[in-house]
């Protein structure tokens, strides 16, 4: 199935009345025809060719085509496999990200967090890998705890005095993913 | 061009007479003489008459750069009015010097079109 990341890029190919216009207004090029005394031929409004039907169908379906392909390809299209993957043998990939900077000490905030990792770690199966990232004064990035191990690590994390920075950690959770 | 002339004499000239018709009868002014015939044939091309066939062209000078497009089927009646009044101003200018205009076109057979005619004048 196909899939597009920027489905409002098909709007584009309302497009195609351009082409459509350009055939319905185009005036025919004159040929050239050479005539004795040009003393009582006057200039005249050169009519429209395609005024009741588009003049040179093929070039139009051509354009109108190229137009139906640009939109297209502004859409980024994708192929979507219609088959679910297998699943059997996977196990699933959980990752606690956990901010530990300054801001988590105030409001018990740092202490909802943790009671909030552990209901997670509870409902996690033995399947699981489970990563843990923290951010703070430092990042800490480390995969395949123990159950016992993690429940331990997430109890005891503290808070840090210096500003943490979310964006490294995304980094490292994203490096450890790719390990797993 | 009198000068050239036996004492009598019928002078045929073929052309579009499309330029210099104002001159032309002042010209031709010797034909008022008894000794002296001018027969003027106007050969045009069909097109010239009616214009071609066709929804739009540019069309070329012959003797000159000028181009004009136009399409014959909207100006073709003015045409046609034009031509024949142009015709008609031209053979009251000649028949005004007792020179006489025949308008042929170039699909007819020139050599035929003038025995015929020469012979209706000599039935005249």
């Amino acid at each position: 199935m196909i899939e597009f990341a920027q489905p409002a890029a098909l709007w584009t190919s309302l497009a195609i009345g351009l082409p459509l216009l350009a055939h319905m207004a185009y005036r025919r090029v004159t040929e050239k025809f050479y005539f004795p005394s040009l003393r009582f031929i006057r200039p005249s409004q050169i009519p429209r060719m395609g005024k009741r039907r588009p003049s040179d169908i093929p070039l139009l379906l051509l354009r109108i085509l190229l137009f139906l392909v640009i939109s297209f390809l502004l859409a980024d299209p994708s192929w979507k496999s219609e088959t679910l993957p297998i699943v059997e043998n996977q196990r699933d990939e959980v990752f606690l990200a956990i901010d530990l900077s300054p801001s988590m000490a105030g409001w018990n905030g740092l202490e909802e967090a943790k009671e909030k990792a552990l209901e997670i770690t509870k409902e996690d199966n033995s399947n699981s890998h489970v990563g843990l990232v923290t951010f703070g004064h430092s990042t800490l990035g480390k995969v395949n705890f123990g159950q016992v191990n993690l429940n331990s690590k997430i109890e005891n994390l503290t808070h840090d005095w210096t500003r943490g920075n979310a964006q490294v950690c995304l980094l490292k959770m994203q490096l450890l993913e790719n390990s797993l | 061009m009198i000068s050239g002339l036996p004492g009598r004499a019928m002078v045929v000239f073929l052309s579009d007479f499309l330029e210099a018709e104002d001159n032309l009868a002042e010209k031709l002014r010797f034909s008022l003489s008894s000794r002296y015939e001018s027969l003027c044939l106007q050969v045009l091309d069909p097109d010239e008459i009616d214009l071609p066939d066709a929804d739009a062209l540019r069309f070329a000078e012959l003797e000159g750069d000028r181009e004009v497009s136009s399409s014959p089927p909207a100006i073709r009646e003015r045409y046609k009015s034009d031509m024949t009044g142009f015709v008609e101003n031209l053979d009251d200018n000649l028949s005004a010097v007792s020179a006489e205009l025949e308008t042929l076109t170039t699909n007819q057979d020139l050599g035929y079109a003038l025995r015929r005619f020469l012979g209706m004048r000599n039935r005249k």
